[in-house]
């Protein structure tokens, strides 16, 4: 292990230059590395620093410390979190405000992302996923992050904006740039900027549009918010619009990585899964717990002791969603993957007042991916010898490429 | 013996999912919160409700026998 542990003055375990997006065991093993880390130390402190990110920096893995976290926003910042390694112009509103001011844009957004909206969507977002599965499926192969799990949410959301697809590639290299490059590739955080200033002017060339011609879609609506008794101005606007942007398309396709990863490598589930298409509710909920993506990170607000770690206002805490969702102490069985599992009380979209906004229409993607994609191309496997290569992020953990084959259909058998 | 839910305005954060447990139970407001104070439980419908509060990640639903 290229981690090692040892204890700093107050007996919290210390591990020497930890950064999860950094480390080489969780992006070679993936979950169970997750697994090992939470058992050996449940809390840790990372000597880990960067120019831009001097503080202290804190790991919470359990259910219990991550839930206490996420629903503590006094203590607890998210002011800034988007860019801990350097200085950005650009904000994600309103991920980056604590309450009160954060409510008042939420509830803004919930409306626009609620279970009936989106419940509405359904017929469009099934047509989109269908279409890509009856183009994929006579191929017999494809790299199904590539060729689908991109595609399939990025399609959605420009048809929620109103803008052809033809730029659809553009806007997936530009979420690349932002969310994947790394610290090491990009210390000075120029390449993560230009991508970032990028996807700004593409969503403010809709928005000068729909000021001129409103339509009904989610930019318009949104330009008919208020806020203050006054309309969003360009700079909250701009940070809505870029919170949309990235967390609606990167997450549902990574999301989709894995999906298919496991359904591909467990043909036991898939095939209940395809006898049983009404089980895609509950096996997407248990692919969010086993497979959650989402890391999560805040600064402190004052001093506080928590689990015997004394932490110091403007110190960094880590809470990956992943380690609380597999704790054994919090779900029974935590490490076996169980397509019904019945409750599941997991967080992968957070908890708090934070809770994924866009969760509703995320479920819905996946859900609608599980049912189009097996109702087209039932049985399929990963190529010998190919194991998939894992990009674990700073916020969001993907798979790079995911290769699929798959017989021709029968028509006799379906 | 009347079963009775009780919803916690205040740990409800939306995620919605007592309401995929039973929809004519766990009813939603216009934005996707619980649009459910306190409520008895219809006969039959017991099993189901126990089902919603252990889904709830904010537990913020309680049950209780009346």
């Amino acid at each position: 292990m290229t981690v090692s542990s040892t204890t700093n003055q107050s007996g919290v375990p210390l591990r020497h230059g930890f950064l999860h997006s950094e480390n080489a065991d969780l992006r070679r093993v993936g979950y169970p590395e997750w697994d090992r880390l939470r058992n050996e130390t449940p809390v840790f402190e990372s000597d880990y620093r960067t120019p831009g990110s001097p503080n202290p920096l804190w790991y919470f893995l359990e259910y219990e410390d991550v839930y206490a976290v996420l629903r503590d926003t006094g203590l607890f910042s998210s002011v800034g979190f988007t860019h801990p390694d350097y200085e950005s112009e650009f904000m994600m509103i309103p991920s980056e405000m604590d309450p009160p001011e954060h409510t008042k844009y939420r509830t803004l957004l919930n409306p626009l992302l609620s279970p009936t909206r989106i419940g509405q969507m359904e017929p469009t977002v099934r047509e989109v996923c269908r279409g890509l599965v009856d183009d994929l499926a006579d191929r017999g192969s494809c790299d199904v992050v590539t060729d689908f799990a991109l595609q399939f949410p990025t399609k959605v959301f420009m048809g929620m904006l109103g803008v052809p697809t033809d730029d659809l590639d553009t806007l997936i290299s530009w979420v690349h740039q932002s969310q994947h490059t790394s610290h090491a590739d990009d210390p000075d955080g120029r390449i993560r900027d230009g991508a970032d200033r990028a996807i700004h002017d593409f969503m403010a060339a809709i928005a000068d549009d729909r000021r001129r011609t409103p339509r009904d879609d989610i930019v318009s609506n949104l330009l008919g918010c208020q806020v203050d008794g006054r309309p969003l101005d360009d700079r909250e606007l701009g940070g809505i619009l870029y919170l949309l942007f990235l967390a609606g398309l990167d997450t549902v396709a990574s999301m989709l990585g894995f999906t298919f990863t496991h359904l591909a490598n467990h043909p036991d589930d898939r095939r209940r899964l395809v006898a049983d298409p009404t089980l895609s509710t509950s096996a997407v909920e248990e692919m969010l717990r086993y497979y959650s993506i989402v890391s999560i990170s805040r600064h402190l607000t004052g001093d506080a002791e928590m689990k015997g770690c004394p932490m110091h206002q403007g110190d960094r805490v880590i809470v990956p969603l992943a380690t609380a969702n597999r704790d054994p102490a919090a779900f029974p069985e935590a490490d076996s993957f169980t397509i019904d599992r019945t409750p599941n009380r997991h967080i992968a979209f957070g908890a708090g007042p934070h809770r994924c906004v866009g969760s509703h229409l995320a479920r819905l993607e996946l859900k609608v991916a599980l049912e189009e994609w097996h109702r087209r191309i039932p049985d399929y496997d990963i190529p010998d010898g190919h194991q998939p290569q894992l990009r674990v992020g700073m916020f969001v953990t993907s798979l790079i490429a995911v290769p699929l084959r798959w017989g021709p259909a029968d028509p006799g058998e379906r | 013996m009347t079963v009775r839910i009780r919803v916690d305005h205040d740990a409800c954060t939306g995620h919605a999912r007592c309401h995929t447990v039973d929809p004519d139970l766990f009813t939603l407001d216009d934005v996707g919160y619980s649009a459910v104070d306190v409520a008895d439980v219809p006969t039959g419908a017991e099993e189901r409700a126990r089902l919603a509060v252990a889904s709830c990640p904010e537990q913020a639903i309680t049950i209780e026998e009346v």
